[in-house]
């Protein structure tokens, strides 16, 4: 997939206004994201608003910011968790959440302490999948910066909507015939680009094969044990790929 | 636990999960080829979560909705590989579901 700033890079012949062209690039990549996760944002808020304070819950959306996360925190409010198992809980659900921090690091580098803690703050699994696209591709640090920002305050902010909605309505839209449906496409749309060589296709392959098969015997194992595959596989690809 | 408190101890620990590492990788992951591996872990990570997330939708859906969402993700990938824009791969998956969904029996 082209994103759009690639588009609009192609077609611009002056170098003027790259980096506000960059933010609204951002904002047009999320704009079909959020629309794809409107059943699950609806789906969140509702159940976040049904275990207690729906202020807390609101809060949460902007300070934890994560559907499986803010799921994990509305269980262990709605059934009275000990506070030591609710940070467990967290701790398991967003680990993933270094590994995609870890990856944006040596790019952001070079940038202020505020900016690399407020980006990190807005790190969930689409804002990464763009942002290492955008990353990977050419282009300034002032239009990657201004891509990211834009694409990962749009996210925010539909996320917000799309979970205050959910509060409002409860979970009657996300019920809707195939409406769950957009999140997987969406998801395969921001995926697909990325598999671009050989070590990615042995990488995904890899973490299909073990998502399917773990997933069959232990579901909460299927993450992790699609993780281990997929970088060994990618190490095995890669180290092949040098000669020795 | 109160939902305040809750809130309150589940953000900061997920503020230190995405914060951390933006001052810890250079040290402590200085190679190129553990920053690749990282860079396919959060790959995996998110084909994981999107296989899940078709398992899951296919497990919930009856009748022709279960082909027809196949159809749906097969019709993505392969606009997806063609380098059309999100937005153009999301809405052909799902009018190729709604037309597939409404043809099959």
């Amino acid at each position: 997939v082209r994103t759009s700033e690639e588009s609009a890079e192609i077609s611009a012949s002056e170098p003027t206004g790259a980096a506000p062209r960059a933010a609204r690039a951002g904002v047009a990549d999320m704009l079909p994201v959020v629309a794809g996760l409107a059943p699950l944002g609806l789906v969140v808020g509702a159940a976040a608003a049904d275990a207690g304070s729906p202020a807390a819950a609101l809060v949460a959306a902007v300070l934890v910011y994560g559907a499986s996360a803010q799921l994990a925190l509305a269980d262990a409010v709605g059934r009275d968790a000990a506070l030591l198992a609710t940070v467990g809980a967290m701790l398991l659900v967003n680990a993933r959440l270094v590994l995609y921090s870890a990856s944006m690091a040596p790019d952001w580098r070079g940038e202020s302490v505020r900016y690399r803690v407020g980006a990190a703050a807005l790190l969930v699994d689409p804002a990464w999948a763009l942002a290492r696209a955008r990353y990977d591709a050419a282009g300034t640090t002032a239009e990657r910066r201004r891509y990211y920002t834009g694409a990962a305050l749009t996210l925010l902010i539909g996320w917000l909507a799309l979970n205050a909605a959910g509060m409002a309505l409860g979970d009657a839209l996300a019920s809707c015939k195939g409406a769950g449906l957009a999140l997987p496409l969406c998801m395969s749309g921001l995926l697909v680009p990325m598999i671009h060589d050989r070590t990615a296709r042995a990488v995904a392959a890899a973490a299909i094969a073990s998502t399917l098969v773990v997933g069959l015997l232990a579901p909460d194992l299927a993450l992790p044990a699609a993780i281990v595959g997929g970088v060994a596989a990618g190490r095995a690809t890669a180290d092949r790929a040098v000669p020795a | 636990v109160n939902p305040w408190i809750a809130t309150a101890a589940a953000a900061l620990v997920t503020l230190a999960l995405r914060a951390t590492p933006q001052f810890v990788t250079g040290r402590l992951v200085p190679t190129a080829a553990a920053q690749r591996a990282l860079r396919h872990a959060g790959l995996a990570c998110m084909v994981s979560l999107c296989v899940t997330a078709v398992s899951r939708w296919q497990a919930g859906a009856t009748g022709p909705d279960r082909p027809a969402g196949g159809v749906a993700v097969v019709v993505a990938i392969v606009l997806a590989r063609h380098r059309l824009p999100l937005w153009a791969v999301t809405a052909a998956g799902v009018v190729a579901f709604a037309g597939t969904s409404a043809v099959l029996p």
